[in-house]
């Protein structure tokens, strides 16, 4: 695996986005429920502190958890004003 | 030896109003394979119209694949799907196409071209499933498909940011 290099606010994001990613992958692969819950924790915890970072893309679709995992804020930046 | 290409971009994602017109594979991401001597097709595994329709639509479907549940696949012609993404690149979209060039020998290129053509004809269905951290053998996406074909796939999982970062840095616009 590759060393990852952080120097800027974007860089970060990039890498927990990526992590989301493979968290929503784990997420799909784990068959336990509690592995499940400790994976949307930390899932739901990285999105949070994304958006106060400033994320505000639409994260890739293999990327997400089901609707009904994912935390509001990340529904409220696509909120129509 | 002779060309195959494996193309990718990602997609726009499916929350900004700005795309929703778009087709479920510009917004979703996709990944394609190609032959040389035959550049303007592009094929590329993706659900069924049926299967979609039969979950509830297009919407639906990615809902659905989201919660873990697979949908019939097939191999597409998905030329118009990757001209679309380029030129959305124009419009801010991060749909980057990238390609990687794999060559192979005569024989080898002659094998997989057919095989391809075979499935693609015949609407032969293999399992789509979104990707699980554990490849599993007996689904695939578009980006892990191409492992059927005995084409290499980079990011043995199959997520489309991971797979197209790897074309970033090994291939080419």
């Amino acid at each position: 695996m590759q060393p990852i290099s952080i120097e800027t606010d974007a860089q970060l994001l990039d890498a927990l986005e990526t992590r989301l990613g493979r968290l929503a992958a784990k997420w799909r692969g784990a068959n336990d429920t509690q592995e499940e819950l400790a994976l949307v924790r930390q899932y739901q915890a990285i999105l949070r502190c994304m958006i106060e970072m400033g994320y505000r893309e639409s994260l890739d679709a293999d990327a997400e958890l089901p609707d009904r995992l994912l935390p509001q804020e990340y529904f409220d930046l696509f909120k129509s004003s | 030896m002779k060309k195959i290409y494996l193309i990718a971009f990602r997609g726009t994602g499916f929350r900004d109003e700005k795309f929703v017109g778009e087709d479920t594979l510009i917004r979703a991401g996709h990944v394609g394979f190609s032959f040389e001597g035959d550049e303007t097709s592009i094929l590329g595994f993706h659900p069924t119209q049926k299967a979609v329709e039969a979950v509830g639509g297009e919407a639906a479907a990615i809902l659905w694949l989201r919660e873990k549940k697979i949908l019939d696949g097939i191999v597409q012609q998905d030329y118009s799907v990757f001209t679309r993404a380029v030129e959305l690149v124009k419009q801010g979209a991060r749909t980057h196409v990238w390609q990687f060039v794999v060559e192979v020998d005569d024989e080898t290129f002659e094998r997989i071209r057919q095989q391809a053509l075979q499935w693609y004809n015949e609407k032969m269905v293999f399992p789509y499933a979104f990707p699980p951290d554990e490849p599993k053998a007996d689904r695939d996406n578009c980006a892990t498909f191409p492992r059927r074909l005995g084409l290499p796939i980079f990011d043995p999982v199959g997520q489309i940011k991971d797979y197209v970062r790897v074309l970033e840095e090994q291939g080419q616009p």
